[in-house]
């Protein structure tokens, strides 16, 4: 097998990285190097947010001028990337040409967090918009729900599911705020109580040992990813 | 205390795949069977289909991002795109990835130039082939429908770090009647794929593609670890609750 040698350099430097970062974990000598890298990390990461936000510049301006499929819906990414920009940018500019134009030494203006062009866009375009979004994907479970049985043909795992979901639903609708006394009672329960004491079990029980068992595999496979990337057996990087 | 153990385990698991790596590497070792993954197990036919139609075959990274806790999910969706990748780009219409963070879409972009420089159709190489759909989780959900409408998509493989607005994608994928293949780190999109996925990736199998597809045997070394140290971690739990039921431990 050809070996390159700038292969043989990024994958050396990508293992030592790595090694240094996690021993910096556990051994105290080695965590200066590793907050080192992670400052690098965290700088590469601020470039990447750039080249990301290029790049979906670059794709939908693309699809405008080749009047590709759905290029109108572009418009409003760009747009929205300039709106995005804009009020970034208006903190700066703007006391700019206020000083060029009334002769003064331009003030000095909130940005970064405290700017409130990009609270304004953040409140009033984003979080607005983000929240429709949120809300549509509740649609789209209970649909995808009602699916699930006739898609999957009744296996266990789909008949569980949707006993689960019902059970869930009804211990956590608020119950039209009717008042606890005056619902029946069954034997020395209530109905409340005894609407409510199956979904707690489920959430409280068999819920978390489930979520539990899942995040532990999770955990294990995350780790020998990791450990793969560390014995340079998977190369993320390079050809 | 805590870290000397964190440090035991770490070396002890990274021994194992090391030690299950060589015994795969001797001569006469039998490879080991897999436990049934459907998902895996229909992403060549989806390939094939796709390659077969003139389709395209839409890979996405979720929306983790690389130096966070969710690189290891996106090195892993990495991993599948290599293989997807190596098969989809004879088609015509090469298969098109898309991410939420710069970082993965280079590493993408770095997997696609890899994959066609090893088939010596360099020049076929498009960088746009990999993009950003999206900067934040509910705008890269947003953008997926509207890849798979625009560019002729025959299948979708979601492999990474994604929470509940993978639905969308699922959503969009069902009206197209085409096949989603989606898995992601976290349980409770994992709850929501399974509702609405056609293959449904749950728990680790997230991290098993590479193991699946490619059959390496560091990659089914490296599984063969993962149970044991499950098997391991298991023992010491049920070892922890027998103590500390009888009192044993203070």
């Amino acid at each position: 097998m050809k070996i390159r040698f700038g292969n043989l350099v990024l994958t050396v430097i990508a293992m030592i990285a790595g090694w240094i970062t996690l021993l910096g974990y556990f051994l105290n000598f080695a965590a200066p190097f590793r907050a080192l890298l992670v400052g690098w990390v965290v700088i590469l990461g601020a470039v990447a947010v750039i080249l990301g936000a290029l790049s979906l510049g670059a794709v939908h301006l693309k699809k405008i001028f080749q009047q590709g499929r759905g290029w109108p819906y572009s418009l409003f990414v760009i747009l929205g990337l300039l709106i995005g920009l804009s009020a970034g940018l208006a903190p700066i500019l703007m006391p700019l040409f206020e000083g060029l134009l009334s002769g003064t030494a331009p003030s000095t203006a909130a940005t970064g967090l405290g700017n409130p062009y990009s609270q304004w866009v953040f409140r009033y375009l984003q979080s607005a918009l983000g929240t429709a979004i949120s809300g549509m994907i509740v649609f789209f479970l209970v649909f995808a729900g009602f699916r699930l049985l006739r898609r999957r043909s009744w296996r266990l795992t789909s008949v569980v599911f949707i006993i689960v979901a019902i059970v869930s639903l009804i211990g956590m609708a608020p119950f039209f705020n009717l008042d606890i006394a005056d619902l029946p009672v069954i034997g020395q329960y209530t109905l409340n109580a005894v609407r409510t004491w199956p979904w707690l079990w489920l959430s409280q029980v068999p819920a978390v040992a489930g979520a539990r068992g899942l995040l532990l595999g999770i955990a294990l496979g995350a780790i020998a990813t990791g450990l793969r990337v560390l014995l340079a057996v998977d190369r993320p990087y390079g050809e | 205390m805590v870290q000397v153990i964190g440090l035991i385990t770490v070396i002890f698991f990274g021994i194992l795949i090391g030690v299950f790596w060589l015994l795969a590497l001797r001569k006469g070792a039998k490879p080991r069977g897999l436990r049934r993954i459907e998902a895996y197990e229909s992403l060549p036919a989806t390939v094939g289909a796709a390659v077969e139609t003139g389709h395209r075959i839409h890979i996405s990274l979720g929306s983790g991002t690389i130096g966070e806790v969710t690189t290891a999910a996106t090195i892993s969706g990495l991993g599948v795109l290599d293989q997807v990748a190596s098969v989809a780009a004879i088609s015509d219409k090469p298969p098109i990835v898309t991410a939420a963070d710069g970082a993965a879409m280079l590493l993408a972009q770095d997997t696609l130039r890899g994959v066609y420089s090893r088939q010596n159709a360099s020049e076929q190489y498009d960088p746009f082939s990999a993009q950003v759909a999206g900067l934040t989780p509910l705008g890269f959900g947003a953008a997926l429908p509207g890849v798979l409408d625009d560019e002729m998509v025959a299948g979708t493989v979601l492999i990474g770090s994604v929470g509940q607005e993978a639905v969308l994608l699922a959503e969009a994928g069902r009206r197209a009647d085409l096949t989603t293949v989606a898995g992601s780190d976290l349980p409770a999109a994992q709850a929501v794929l399974f509702a609405t996925a056609d293959q449904p990736l749950i728990g680790e199998d997230l991290f098993a593609g590479n193991a699946y597809i490619n059959r390496r045997p560091a990659h089914l070394a490296s599984l063969r670890a993962q149970d044991w140290m499950r098997i391991i971690i298991g023992g010491l739990i049920v070892l922890g609750v027998l103590l500390k039921t009888f009192q044993l431990l203070p």
